[in-house]
C-alpha cells in the first residue's frame, strides 16, 4: 500500500510518543498474558520446575481445567466468591440511597433564619438527648456515642453538603490493609467493641425467647417463611406489569424471574416443614404458567429485549436475598426457644472465627465501605443529570416522592445503575484477595472465605502448581469476559437510548 | 508545568538515594547472610548474640570483626516458598523438610552436621523425622516445645485439693476435674471455674488420645489419612463429654460470657492467673509472659489423660540451609551456633521452648531448678523428660501440601462441638476425605512424587499383609514416625542394625 | 403563610440532618473506636467502655520505637514507592495518550483499542509469569521491582485521552503556524490543559499504590524494603495481640489519605465522574 513519506513521518512521531508506555505495557502486561496462557496448558510445578530442578515441561490439553471442575477446593471457592457477591446489590441500594440523602436540597431558600431555626434545634436536640441519657443513668458511653452523633450533626449543619459527603465517603477511600485490621478487631469474639454492643441486647431477648414454647415459635417461623410467598409474589406482579407496560424487555424479565423463583425452590433444601416445599413449587409453577399466558397474550408496549437489566438484577436481587433472608429467620425463629433455653442464652457469633458466620461479617463491613463509595459519587453525577422538567411535571400530576423515585428517578439513572453493577461484578469475581490474607487468617475458617483470587495466589504461590493456578486465572478471565460483553450488548444500546 | 514536573523529578530522584543510603544491608563491609523467620523480638537479641559467638570462635575477618553480619527476613510464610524456588531465599530458613525438601531447595547437612556437631546424636530423637527426609539431614531446630497441662497449686489448694498425679488416665483426669469443679463453684448459682479452658480449637488433645491407643490420623506410610477410626471418634467424644456433660471446660458460649479483660497471652493467660482455671495446655514458653506477670504461680504439671500407650506431641521450629545460599560457608556457623552452649543456654534462660541439643539440657540444674524463679517447680525438667522419651511429632505427610496441617482435623472438631454434624463419625469422614482428596491432588500433580508414593503404598499393602498375620514389620518400611516409635516400644518391629 | 412555610421548610432540613448524621455517624464509627483504642492501655482494651482513663499519647510514639517494627521506615518506603509509581503513570500516560488523541497515524485507534481491551483483564492472570520475569531481571526484593510493573497503565492512558480529546484541536493548528514542534506541542500547550486528568490520574494512583498489598507481599523480603500494607499485616501477625499500638500505626497509616482527600476532594469528585463513565 501507498504510504507517503508524511505517513511514515506521521506515523514514527507517534509511535515515539507511545513508546515509553507501550514498551512497559508489553514487558509487565502483554508477555506475562501470553506466557500464562500458555502455562495453563502445562504441568508447570514449583516442584518439577524451579531454579534447582529442570524437569521438561509438559503439555497437557485441557487437563487443568478439566480437573479444575471435578475439585472439591474450586467448586467450594467459587461457591464462596458467588456467595460474597449477593452483597453487590445492597451495595448498590446503599450507595443510591445515600446519594440521594445528599442530592437533597440544602440550600434552597436557605436564608439565613433557616439556618438559625436548624441550628437552634439541633443544639436543643443534642442537649435534651444527652440530658435524657444523664436521666437514664447512663454511661459515660452511650454519651459518647451520643456526642459523636451531635458532632456530626453539628458539623453537617455548619459545612452542608461537603462534610457529609467526606464522611460518607470516608470509609472507601481509607479501605485497605488498615481498614481490614480495624475491622477484624472490631469483630473480635471476646473483646470486640460489636459483641460488647450485640451481647447486652441478647441478653434481654433471651427470657422472652425461652418463655415462648415450640410450638408458637414454629407458628411464627411458618409466618415469616409465608413472607417469602409475598415478597416473591410482588415481585412477579411487578415484573408481569412492568413487561405489558413496555418497561422492562423479555431478556430483563426472564432474568428477574428466575432470580425471583431460587428462594422458592431451595426450601427443599433449607426449610423443615413439609407443607412449604409443596406450596412453595406450586407458586413457582403457576408463576411460570402466567407469565407464559402473559407473555402468550402480548402487551400493550412493545420494548427492546433488554431494557431493564439493571432494574432485574439490582432490584430482583435485592427479592431474592430478602427472600433468602426469610426463609433464614424462619429457621432461626424456629430453634429459637432452644438456643435461649441453654444455660447461657443467645450468644452473639464469633464473626470471622466462625465457619457460618464468617462470610456474613466480610458481607457486612462490604456494606460499611460500599454505601459511601465511588458508586456514590457516579451517582451523585447521575442526579445532577436528570432533566428537572420531568420532577417539575410529576409536582404538577401531585405525584407523591415515592412515586417520584419510581417514575423518575430510577428509571433515569438506569445506565449509571448498569454500569455500577457490571463494574461491581467484575470487581468481585476478582475480589476477596485482602481480606482472606489480613482478616480471616489465610481463607478460613476452614476456607470459608476463600476466593477465587485467594486461590489461585495460593495455589501458585504456596501449593505450586502454577499450571493449574493458570487455570483457575484464564477461568476467571472467562468469567469477566462474559461479563463484559454482556456489558458491549447491553450497556452501549443503554446509552443511546 | 514544566518547572513543577521538573521539581517532582528532582525531589524523587534525591530521595531514591536517601532510600538506598539508608539500606542497612549497604552499611555492611562483611557479607550479609540471611535468616527467614518470624518477626518475633526474640530474635533480634539472638542474632547480637551470635555476633557476639563469631567473634568468641573466631570466625572473624582480619581487624576482628565478625566474618558475616546476620540478618533477619521476617517475610510472610507463604511468599517464602516461591522465594526459595526462585532462588532467592534466605541462607537459613525456618521451614518443614516436609515441604521444602521435595522441592529440591534445601542443601543436605548430613555430613556438615557430623562435622559440626549439630547431626543426629546432637538433638532429640524425637525430632530427628521432623529434620529429615530419606535419612538424610535438612534441618536443624532453633527451638521445641511440648504442650502439656500446667497447673496453678495455689488455685487447687484453694479448694482443698493438691496437684493431681503426673501421669493419669482419661477415668483419673475425669474423677479429678469433677470433683475439682464440683468444689470449687459450690454453692454459687453459675459456674464460673473450670477444671480446663475450652478445648474446641485444640485439636492435639483428641489426637494424642488416638495415639494413646495406637491410632495416628495417617496410616504407616503417610500416604493415606485414617482419622474416621473408633480411637478418633472416642477421642473426640470424650473432649465434647468433658466440654458438655461435665463441664470441665467452658463451652463456646461459657467462654464468651466469663468476663475477659485483653491483655498479652489472650484470656486463658488471664483467667488461669485469676483462678478460673485449674489446668491450662502449655509448654514452657509461656513462661515468657508469665514471668512478666506480678502474680508468681507456683506451678506443677502434668502429662495429658490418655490410654495405655504415653506420648506427646513436640512441635519444633527448625531451620533449613537454603541450597541457593551464596554463602553456605558461614551459614553453616549459624547452625553450629544453633546447637553449641551459649544458644542453648539463653533458651533455657529465657524459657523459648526447649534447647534444640539435649546435651545442655539433661540434667542441668539451670533448666530443671532455675534458682530464680523457684515457683516454676519441676515444669522444666517435666517438659524435657517427657520430649525426650514419650515425644512424637505431629502428623505429617510430605504428600499433603497446604498452609497449614491442621486444617481440616480443626475444621471436623469445630463442626462438631458446635452440632453441625450429626455425629464424631460425620465430622472425621469429611476431615478424612479432605485430607486424602489433597494427596490425590498433590501426587497427580508431581510424576516425581509418584514414584515415591507408588512405592509406599506397595509398601502400605504389605505391611497390612503383615498386620494381619501378626508378623513383625521391617523397620524400613514405616515412614510415620509415631508407627515407628509405637511399633518399636510394643515389640511389633523388625529392626535390622 | 410565609412563615408557615418557612417553619416547614426548617422542620423538613432538620429531619434532612438527622437522618445524614445519624447515617454519617454510623459508618465513621469504627474510626472513633480505632482512634480511642489507640489511646488506651493494653489492659483497657477488653473493657466495654470506649473511653480509656488516661490518654496514651506516647502510644503513637511507641509505634516507631518496637523491635522488629519499623514503622517509619515503612511509611517513607511507600510514600516513596507511591510517588515514583505515580510520577511515572503520570509521565508514560500522558505521552501516550497525547499521541492516541491528537497524532493522526496509520494504525492509531486499532492499536487503542486492543489497549484498552486488557484493562478488563484480571491482574492476577498475570502475576505467576510476571513474578518470574521479575527473577530473570533479578529485581525481587528490590525498588524497581515494585514500582517498574505497576509504573505503566492503561487505565491511566484512557482517562487523559478522554480529557484530551475534549480540548480544542484549532489550538494545536495555531501552535503549528507558529513553528512548534510536536514535544512543545505535548509540553507547552496540552498540558498545561490538561491539569485536572492530571491531578485526577495523580490522586488515584498514589491512592491505588499506596494501599496495594498483593505485588508488594511477593516481592519484598527484607524487612527494611517493606510498604504499610505488608508491614502492618507482619505487625498484626507478630505482634498483634498489642491492640492499642497496632490501633495507632492504623490510625497513622490513613493519615496520607484523609490529607489527600481533604485537599484533593473537588479533584477527586470530578475524576471519579470523568473517569467512570467508562471503566
Amino acid at each position: 500500500m501507498g504510504m507517503k513519506g508524511k505517513d511514515w513521518r506521521n506515523l514514527c512521531i507517534g509511535v515515539a510518543f507511545i513508546t515509553p508506555n507501550i514498551l512497559g505495557f508489553l514487558a509487565f502486561s502483554a508477555i506475562p498474558l501470553v506466557i500464562s496462557f500458555f502455562m495453563a496448558f502445562t504441568d508447570w510445578n514449583l516442584a518439577l520446575h524451579n531454579i534447582f530442578r529442570n524437569e521438561p515441561l509438559k503439555f497437557v490439553g485441557f487437563d487443568n481445567f478439566v480437573r479444575l471442575f471435578g475439585e472439591r477446593d474450586f467448586l467450594q471457592y467459587l461457591g464462596n466468591t458467588l456467595f460474597l457477591m449477593i452483597g453487590i446489590p445492597f451495595g448498590v441500594a446503599g450507595s443510591l440511597g445515600a446519594a440521594l440523602l445528599l442530592n437533597c436540597d440544602f440550600k434552597a431558600g436557605g436564608s439565613r433564619r433557616v439556618w438559625l431555626i436548624v441550628l437552634l434545634t439541633v443544639i436543643m436536640v443534642v442537649a435534651v438527648s444527652i440530658l435524657t441519657l444523664f436521666g437514664m443513668g447512663a454511661s459515660a458511653m452511650s454519651i459518647l456515642i451520643a456526642s459523636v452523633f451531635g458532632l456530626v450533626l453539628v458539623a453537617g449543619g455548619i459545612g452542608g453538603q461537603s462534610v457529609y459527603r467526606t464522611l460518607f465517603y470516608f470509609p472507601c477511600f481509607t479501605a485497605g490493609v488498615a481498614t481490614f485490621i480495624l475491622w477484624k478487631k472490631l469483630y473480635s469474639p471476646e473483646n470486640g467493641p460489636i459483641n460488647h454492643a450485640i451481647q447486652p441486647v441478647l441478653d434481654v431477648i433471651t427470657p422472652w425467647a425461652s418463655s415462648l414454647t415450640p410450638g408458637h415459635a414454629a407458628l411464627a417461623a411458618q409466618v415469616v417463611l409465608a413472607l417469602t410467598l409475598v415478597v416473591t409474589l410482588w415481585g412477579f406482579y411487578r415484573k408481569l406489569r412492568d413487561w405489558r407496560d413496555g418497561e422492562v424487555g423479555t431478556l430483563s424479565l426472564f432474568i428477574g424471574l428466575v432470580l425471583l423463583t431460587l428462594p422458592l425452590l431451595l426450601v427443599w433444601s433449607w426449610s423443615p416443614w413439609r407443607w412449604s416445599h409443596w406450596v412453595f413449587t406450586a407458586v413457582a409453577v403457576l408463576g411460570w404458567l402466567t407469565t407464559f399466558g402473559v407473555l402468550i397474550k402480548g402487551r400493550s408496549y412493545e420494548a427492546v429485549l433488554d431494557r431493564g437489566m439493571a432494574d432485574a438484577v439490582i432490584l430482583d436481587g435485592l427479592l431474592m436475598v430478602i427472600g433468602f433472608a426469610f426463609i433464614g429467620g424462619a429457621n432461626v425463629l424456629a430453634d429459637l426457644p432452644a438456643m435461649a433455653g441453654t444455660e447461657t442464652g443467645l450468644m452473639a457469633p464469633k464473626w470471622l472465627a466462625d465457619y457460618y458466620w464468617a462470610k456474613p461479617a466480610l458481607l457486612i463491613m462490604g456494606f460499611w465501605a460500599a454505601i459511601g463509595s465511588n458508586n456514590m459519587l457516579l451517582y451523585l453525577a447521575g442526579l445532577s443529570g436528570i432533566p428537572q422538567e420531568l420532577y417539575e411535571a410529576a409536582d404538577i400530576d401531585g405525584a407523591t416522592p415515592f412515586q417520584r423515585f419510581w417514575n423518575i428517578t430510577w428509571p433515569q439513572l438506569a445506565n449509571v445503575t448498569f454500569f455500577i453493577l457490571v463494574m461491581s461484578i467484575i470487581g468481585g469475581l476478582q475480589g476477596g484477595f485482602e481480606m482472606a490474607r489480613t482478616m480471616t487468617d489465610n481463607g478460613g475458617p476452614a476456607g470459608a472465605t476463600t476466593t477465587l483470587s485467594y486461590y489461585i495466589y495460593s495455589e501458585g504461590f504456596d501449593t505450586g502448581r502454577l499450571g493449574y493456578a493458570s487455570a483457575v486465572s484464564w477461568t476467571l478471565f472467562a468469567m469477566v469476559f462474559v461479563v463484559t460483553m454482556f456489558n458491549w450488548k447491553f450497556g452501549n444500546r443503554y446509552t443511546q437510548e | 508545568m514544566k518547572k513543577l514536573f521538573i521539581g517532582i523529578l528532582v525531589v524523587l530522584v534525591a530521595a531514591a538515594f536517601y532510600t538506598y543510603w539508608t539500606e542497612p544491608s549497604n552499611e555492611s563491609r562483611v557479607p550479609v547472610v540471611y535468616w527467614k523467620s518470624d518477626s518475633n523480638p526474640q530474635r533480634y537479641e539472638q542474632i547480637e548474640m551470635f555476633h557476639r559467638w563469631l567473634v568468641r570462635k573466631g570466625y572473624v575477618t582480619p581487624d576482628g570483626e565478625p566474618m558475616m553480619k546476620l540478618e533477619l527476613d521476617a517475610g510472610g510464610n507463604q511468599s517464602s516458598l516461591i522465594q526459595a524456588v526462585s532462588g532467592v531465599g534466605g541462607d537459613a530458613i525456618d521451614a518443614y523438610v516436609s515441604s521444602f525438601q521435595p522441592l529440591g531447595v534445601c542443601l543436605d547437612i548430613t555430613d556438615m552436621g557430623k562435622e559440626l556437631n549439630f547431626g543426629e546424636k546432637d538433638t532429640y530423637r524425637a525430632i530427628w523425622p521432623m529434620l529429615t527426609s530419606e535419612g538424610r539431614q535438612y534441618a536443624y531446630p532453633c527451638n521445641l516445645g511440648v504442650n502439656t497441662w500446667w497447673g496453678n497449686l495455689d488455685t487447687f489448694r484453694k479448694y482443698g485439693m493438691e496437684a493431681p498425679p503426673k501421669d493419669w488416665n482419661i477415668e483419673e483426669f475425669e474423677k479429678y476435674g469433677v470433683e475439682f469443679v464440683r468444689r470449687a463453684n459450690e454453692g454459687k448459682e453459675r459456674q464460673d471455674v473450670y477444671f480446663i479452658p475450652s478445648i474446641a480449637t485444640t485439636p492435639s488433645i483428641p489426637q494424642m488420645m488416638a495415639r494413646g491407643e495406637g491410632v495416628d490420623m495417617y496410616n504407616e506410610t503417610l500416604t493415606r489419612a485414617t482419622i474416621n477410626n473408633p480411637a478418633y471418634i472416642r477421642a473426640f467424644e470424650t473432649v465434647l463429654r468433658w466440654t458438655n456433660d461435665l463441664h470441665l471446660a467452658p463451652s463456646a458460649a461459657e467462654v464468651a460470657s466469663m468476663s475477659s479483660e485483653g491483655g498479652y497471652g489472650g484470656v486463658n493467660m488471664s483467667q488461669f492467673i485469676a483462678g478460673k482455671f485449674g489446668l491450662v495446655f502449655y509448654g514452657r514458653y509461656c513462661l515468657i509472659r508469665f514471668r512478666e506477670s506480678t502474680t508468681k504461680i507456683n506451678f506443677f504439671s502434668t502429662l495429658p489423660a490418655m490410654g495405655d500407650y504415653k506420648n506427646v506431641m513436640v512441635i519444633a521450629r527448625a531451620a533449613i540451609m537454603y541450597r541457593g545460599s551464596k554463602h553456605p560457608e558461614l551459614i553453616k556457623h549459624f547452625f553450629e551456633f544453633l546447637a553449641d552452649k551459649e544458644y542453648n543456654d539463653s533458651i533455657i534462660e529465657g524459657a523459648d521452648g526447649l534447647p534444640p541439643n539435649p546435651k545442655f539440657a539433661e540434667n542441668n540444674p539451670a533448666l530443671y531448678r532455675p534458682a530464680a524463679y523457684p515457683n516454676e517447680g519441676d515444669v522444666h525438667q517435666n517438659e524435657f523428660e517427657w520430649a525426650r522419651d514419650y515425644g512424637v511429632i505431629p502428623p505429617i505427610s510430605p504428600y499433603f501440601r497446604g498452609s497449614s496441617f491442621d486444617t481440616w482435623i480443626k475444621y471436623a472438631l469445630d463442626k462438631y462441638f458446635n452440632n453441625r454434624v450429626a455425629n464424631a463419625a460425620e465430622a472425621l469422614q469429611e476431615a478424612e476425605d479432605r485430607y486424602n482428596e489433597s494427596i490425590d491432588t498433590t501426587v497427580a500433580a508431581n510424576p516425581l512424587l509418584q514414584e515415591a508414593y507408588q512405592r509406599d503404598v506397595e509398601l502400605q499393602r504389605r505391611i497390612d499383609e503383615y498386620k494381619a498375620a501378626g508378623k513383625k514389620i521391617p523397620a524400613s518400611w514405616i515412614k510415620n514416625p509415631f508407627y515407628l516409635k509405637y511399633y518399636h516400644d510394643k515389640g511389633m518391629l523388625e529392626e535390622t542394625e | 403563610m410565609a412563615e408557615k412555610t418557612l417553619v416547614n421548610r426548617g422542620i423538613r432540613l432538620l429531619i434532612l440532618q438527622i437522618v445524614l448524621a445519624l447515617v454519617a455517624g454510623t459508618l465513621v464509627l469504627p474510626f472513633t473506636w480505632m482512634l480511642l483504642a489507640s489511646l488506651k492501655t493494653l489492659e483497657e482494651i477488653g473493657l466495654d467502655s470506649w473511653l480509656p482513663r488516661v490518654f496514651q499519647w506516647h502510644n503513637y510514639q511507641d509505634v516507631f520505637n518496637m523491635k522488629g517494627i519499623l514503622f517509619g521506615r515503612w511509611y517513607w518506603n511507600s510514600i516513596f514507592v507511591a510517588a515514583w509509581v505515580t510520577f511515572l503513570q503520570v509521565f508514560t500516560s500522558s505521552l501516550a495518550a497525547f499521541s492516541f488523541s491528537r497524532l493522526e497515524w496509520k494504525g492509531r485507534d486499532q492499536i487503542f483499542f486492543l489497549y484498552l481491551a486488557t484493562m478488563m483483564l484480571p491482574g492476577l492472570v498475570m502475576m505467576i509469569p510476571n513474578y518470574q520475569n521479575m527473577i530473570m531481571f533479578g529485581l525481587v526484593d528490590t525498588y524497581p521491582g515494585l514500582i517498574l510493573p505497576s509504573a505503566f497503565s492503561a487505565f491511566g492512558t484512557f482517562l487523559m485521552r478522554q480529557f484530551m480529546m475534549s480540548i480544542p484541536k484549532s489550538l494545536d493548528e495555531a501552535a503549528e503556524i507558529d513553528g512548534a514542534s510536536k514535544w512543545q506541542l505535548y509540553w507547552d500547550v496540552v498540558m498545561p490543559l490538561a491539569r485536572p486528568a492530571v491531578v485526577t490520574l495523580t490522586i488515584f494512583s498514589f491512592m491505588g499504590n499506596y494501599n496495594s498489598m498483593f505485588w508488594p507481599l511477593v516481592m519484598m523480603k527484607s524487612l527494611d524494603k517493606y510498604t504499610l500494607p505488608i508491614g502492618m499485616l507482619a505487625f498484626d501477625s507478630s505482634q498483634g495481640q498489642q491492640t492499642n499500638l497496632l490501633m495507632a500505626a492504623v490510625a497513622m497509616s490513613v493519615i496520607p489519605m484523609i490529607i489527600i482527600f481533604v485537599f484533593m476532594q473537588k479533584q477527586l469528585v470530578k475524576g471519579i465522574m470523568l473517569g467512570g463513565v467508562k471503566g
